[in-house]
């Protein structure tokens, strides 16, 4: 697994992939636009405009040849006429757009700080013009299935102290209250929205549909990649929780992993993964789901010999490697194309 | 409070410096003029501390760090103007009001662009210097030689990013360790902060700070009375001032995560009619279009870090105020630069 992640961002890197997409928006201008690219092959298409083929690597160029600030981009491609990837890229949620969100959670959580509620991913399969199967994912259904009223709130590690002094407030201001229990860590367990699918799950209970690594690992150069976040928030500076979801399309197959990283400053680490993998050829999707989860201090013994050993725990690649897991389910559908 | 807006606004950097060529002069017995040319004009010699901060201050505005012995110097004097600053630091008008700044250098200029150039613009800034951008060391190296060359022209208050815990995990530290070699800048750095002013009072009736309103505060006399020099603490008045945030909901309300407050519109009409307030202005919260009003225009929350973390996309604001307590905002958009993401997306990843 490479080591692209926000938290491994440097100064270096960040001006190596400066140079590296300010030099891909700049292929060779071609006089005539109606030219079909020279190299992709006729069943991998760009939908949009914007995103055509490198003449070079044969990859979609992302971002879009023209940046806009605010971010703004919508790139996607389609295989065999069959499959539809459509990404979408936008800024953090403005006032109007965010007192919406809210309406529709019916104001019974904060927000995230920062909510990228326009960034979507969206999977079609159409066949005969016809959508079987439609797949989406957006930062508001991830939110709506945040626990309101959990059992167990998770607690910042100094709450305590700080309930004492609470304590010592309220008896001359009694209405002190939680107004909102929400679970502010954010933690849901969203695997993506099915918006249509003429296709049922079924449960993977014999270990049979396992995601092929080796499908995943073969010299198959990546056709479409796209990263997005939906949603992160800080936790109030105790600690992050990042949803943040890739893709990458290859000839034969796609893989999507949607992760969500938490992170409670000296009190736990979770991670929640969904992948979706689908097999073009053999007409299979698979969608696995894991759940980790460590005490932020059992996780801190796993680290040796480090001068900054809570550097690694702000490591999601780390953590992911090194988190115990808690749970896992895996289904999958196989694709009837007569129905 | 009793400031005279009469007196002219000096700099203590032309106290000292008259200072330094009065004791030329005095200790010198020939030509006087003749001594004052032979000040040496020298961006490194701790001596001639006008050539050496001003030198500071251009290498800085070219997003090159100082040295660490210079740094360490720039800290002892910067320490010097602030503790004598007061916990509620009296502001005049006109006054540029700016929010969190978070690394983000090259933001930071366009600011100066945006608001005009310091000195001829004075400034207000409500902390959050440092974490998350990339270049933390020179933005508050920059406003702290700033606020050296300024004292008057320029007021920097304490954000809760301002503060030893928080900069060991969003950033700074990593930054000083990886720019310095070692944690000594940052050792410095966060031993200066202890003594940043806490809140701003602009012309006795806008009342400035990072966070928001306390339950322990019920009068600005009260924010006088603190022992601000000290960590920022996890609980308490201080706490509260750096931390917390204004709700649709009255009253006082305790955050879900077990520590923090958020205050209601009762509590902000309170607070503002006790003390004979217009506006309490804060920063804190990031907020897409630079500025947001809240509490029927009794809070405004400022936010000066355009596309904060280098993805948000969001604007920045500043707000000015002018000699008549007239307020405008200025907005302005992030700016393509070179050695800076545009997005957050990478080269196509191989992951699993």
């Amino acid at each position: 697994m490479s080591n692209n992640n926000i938290d491994s961002y440097t100064i270096n890197s960040a001006r190596e992939f400066h140079k590296l997409t300010t030099s891909s928006r700049f292929p060779p201008k071609k006089k005539d636009s109606n030219t079909p690219p020279p190299y992709p092959p006729p069943a991998i298409k760009s939908c949009n405009n914007n995103n055509p083929f490198c003449n070079h690597c044969n990859q979609i160029i992302i971002p879009s040849p023209v940046s806009s600030l605010p971010i703004i981009d919508n790139p996607s491609i389609s295989i065999n006429d069959k499959w539809f990837i459509i990404t979408n890229h936008k800024p953090i949620l403005n006032s109007n757009e965010i007192e919406n969100f809210e309406s529709i959670l019916n104001n019974n959580l904060t927000l995230p700080e920062m909510i990228f509620g326009n960034n979507k991913i969206e999977i079609l399969l159409k066949l005969n013009s016809k959508i079987n199967f439609h797949l989406i994912f957006n930062a508001l259904d991830a939110l709506k299935l945040v626990d309101l009223n959990p059992l167990n709130l998770i607690q910042v590690s100094y709450a305590d102290k700080w309930f004492k002094n609470k304590i010592k407030i309220s008896n001359s201001n009694s209405n002190l209250e939680i107004f909102k229990p929400f679970d502010w860590t954010y933690t849901t367990f969203y695997k993506g929205t099915i918006l249509n699918s003429i296709y049922n799950w079924n449960l993977d209970s014999n270990n049979l549909f396992q995601i092929p690594i080796n499908k995943l690992t073969s010299n198959n150069p990546i056709k479409f990649f796209d990263e997005m976040i939906l949603f992160e928030d800080e936790l109030g500076d105790n600690g992050i929780s990042v949803l943040n979801i890739k893709i990458r399309v290859m000839s034969n197959c796609l893989l999507i992993l949607q992760r969500l990283f938490i992170r409670v400053d000296n009190v736990i680490v979770r991670i929640l993964d969904t992948r979706y993998f689908i097999d073009f050829d053999d007409n299979l999707i698979i969608r696995e789901f894991k759940f980790f989860e460590n005490n932020y201090n059992d996780l801190l013994k796993k680290v040796k010999n480090l001068l900054d050993p809570k550097k690694l725990l702000r490591d999601i690649n780390w953590c992911s490697k090194n988190l115990d897991l808690k749970s896992m389910q895996r289904e999958y559908i196989k694709i009837d194309e007569t129905i | 409070m009793d400031l005279d807006s009469d007196v002219q606004m000096e700099d203590a950097i032309d106290q000292h410096q008259q200072l330094q060529s009065q004791q030329s002069v005095n200790n010198s017995t020939t030509n006087s003029s003749l001594v004052l040319n032979e000040v040496p004009i020298s961006t490194v010699d701790p001596k001639t501390q006008r050539n050496t901060l001003d030198g500071w201050i251009e290498q800085l505005s070219k997003c090159q760090p100082l040295s660490e012995e210079s740094v360490k110097e720039l800290c002892e004097m910067a320490m010097e103007v602030v503790k004598n600053e007061q916990n509620v630091q009296p502001v005049q008008v006109p006054v540029t009001i700016c929010g969190d700044i978070h690394g983000q250098f090259h933001d930071l200029m366009e600011l100066f662009k945006i608001g005009g150039p310091c000195p001829d613009t004075n400034y207000l800034f409500m902390g959050d210097y440092v974490d998350r951008g990339y270049y933390s060391v020179e933005t508050v190296s920059y406003l702290v030689a700033m606020k050296i060359r300024y004292p008057k022209r320029i007021t920097i208050l304490r954000g809760n990013h301002e503060s030893r815990q928080i900069t060991q995990v969003y950033g700074f530290y990593d930054e000083c360790f990886r720019k310095y070699g070692s944690s000594n800048v940052w050792k410095t750095f966060t031993d200066l902060f202890d003594y940043f002013p806490i809140t701003a009072l602009v012309d006795n009736s806008i009342f400035c700070l990072h966070g928001g309103l306390s339950p322990m505060i019920e009068t600005i006399d009260q924010v006088r009375e603190l022992n601000r020099f000290q960590e920022v603490p996890h609980e308490g008045p201080m706490c509260d001032l750096l931390w917390s945030d204004p709700d649709d909901r009255g009253g006082w309300g305790i955050s879900p995560r077990g520590a923090g407050f958020t205050f209601g519109q009762d509590i902000s009409e309170q607070f503002n009619h006790t003390n004979n307030l217009s506006l309490t202005a804060r920063a804190h919260q990031l907020v897409m279009e630079g500025y947001s009003w809240s509490h029927q225009d009794l809070v405004v929350t400022i936010f000066s870090a355009p596309n904060y973390c280098y993805r948000c996309g969001n604007q920045a604001a500043i707000m000015e105020v002018d000699e008549n307590h007239n307020r405008d905002f200025l907005q302005y958009d992030p700016s393509v630069r070179p050695g800076e993401p545009t997005v957050s997306r990478k080269t196509p990843d191989y992951f699993l």
